[in-house]
């Protein structure tokens, strides 16, 4: 099949599955799935330019779809994306500008690719940490450590004016909180060029202390908007295939539902181990890339492209057999129920 | 059909940038309502069917 914008062609059958993978990462942990996307985009052929357009495309709307199943779930607090979403987009716009005058003295490369390692490094570390603490505190017996962050960073700050927001149990939070993560998150995706699905979790829990499953939710919500800004800004320079991303998306629909359902079976703090994984992979290429640039190899960077792939690819067989694994549980659940009622 | 289509896309995108734009954004937004609403259904019947 020929996609006429990008002028490559690919089988359709692998760029869906490129799309179901992404759909079910993406919906399960909370995050747009660029970092697979784009590489897998690019591998099949796709350049580099037209990956990133067309899975932003695909990205907003892979997003509407597990936002809605997400909805379903009572998993998403539209108030505080919508809140959010006033500092993202100024946010986005201050990350764009820093990088243009990166740009113009020639070394917004390296710097944003040794950024990128340090805060996924970070956000790793903070994601592992935490689910080693949670899971030796259940281990000792002790009360479970609620899912949510008593005593995070955001709640601290005393300004009015103030809001409650029920669906995160968050009883009063200033609403410069808010908005100073929306700009914080939105300058992280504008400068790095990526969604910021991952930084965007990180804050949700650890600054503001929104219970996992909330977290997901609301992040994908805030990717329908900063996907559907990213993928209009794209299109006007012509690097969007929207027939690609139609095809993609096809495939990512079905992921997305798969990947949303998942985690009513599988508990929040297993879904932040996941998540550790799959940042530290995303790390690791990242820094096969910039190694690949300073040394001139090709083979690195391919590399890189084929770890993320991978990861993500191991991740959605894990991913599927619990939601399989759940769905199964269910149905003998139900039928003891039934044969009990007769 | 798939070809006057992709001469369609083609013609949007070298032609009229900020109608392609607009077009990209409602149209995954449709089309991701319309799969929401397929794969809801799916489910729905392979539920009545397990049953």
């Amino acid at each position: 099949m020929i996609f006429p914008v990008a002028g490559v062609e690919v089988h359709p059958l692998a760029v869906v599955f490129v799309g179901f993978t992404v759909g079910v990462a993406g919906s399960f942990l909370g995050v747009g799935g660029g970092f697979i996307a784009t590489p897998a985009l690019n591998i099949l052929g796709f350049p580099m330019s037209y990956a990133v357009g067309t899975d932003l495309a695909h990205m907003m709307g892979k997003s509407i779809v597990a936002t809605l199943r997400h909805r379903l779930l009572g998993n998403v607090d539209f108030k505080l994306g919508g809140l959010m979403v006033l500092g993202t987009i100024p946010g986005v716009e201050l990350g764009k500008t820093i990088v243009l005058h990166l740009d113009r003295t020639g070394q917004a490369g390296p710097v944003i690719r040794y950024v990128y390692i340090a805060l996924l490094a970070g956000v790793f570390l903070a994601f592992l940490r935490d689910y080693l603490k949670r899971r030796s505190s259940s281990k000792r017996s002790a009360p479970q450590m609620q899912d949510s962050g008593r005593g995070a960073w955001a709640l601290r700050l005393v300004a009015p004016p103030f809001v409650s927001l029920p669906r995160s149990r968050i009883d009063r939070v200033s609403l410069w909180a808010i908005i100073g993560v929306g700009l914080v998150t939105g300058l992280a995706a504008g400068f790095l060029g990526v969604g910021g699905g991952f930084i965007r979790m990180a804050a949700l829990l650890y600054l503001l202390g929104v219970p996992t499953l909330v977290a997901i939710g609301t992040d994908l919500f805030e990717i329908v908007v900063s996907g559907g800004y990213g993928a209009f800004t794209y299109a006007l320079a012509g690097r969007v295939d929207l027939l690609a991303a139609l095809v993609m998306l096809s495939g990512a629909a079905i992921g997305a539902w798969i990947g949303a359902s998942a985690t009513v079976y599988v508990k929040g703090n297993r879904i932040r181990l996941y998540l550790a994984g799959v940042v530290l992979a995303a790390a690791v290429a990242t820094a096969l890339k910039q190694l690949a640039e300073s040394l001139g190899s090709t083979t690195l960077s391919t590399a890189g492209n084929y770890l993320i792939f991978g990861a993500g690819g191991l991740l959605v067989a894990v991913i599927s057999l619990s939601w399989l694994r759940g769905v199964r549980r269910e149905g003998q659940r139900s039928a003891a129920n039934q044969s009990n009622g007769q | 059909m798939y070809e006057e289509i992709a001469s369609l896309v083609s013609g949007m995108v070298a032609g009229h940038p900020l109608l392609y734009g607009a077009v990209v954004v409602a149209g995954m937004t449709l089309f991701s309502f319309g799969a929401y609403a397929a794969v809801s259904m799916l489910s729905r019947v392979l539920r009545l069917l397990r049953r």
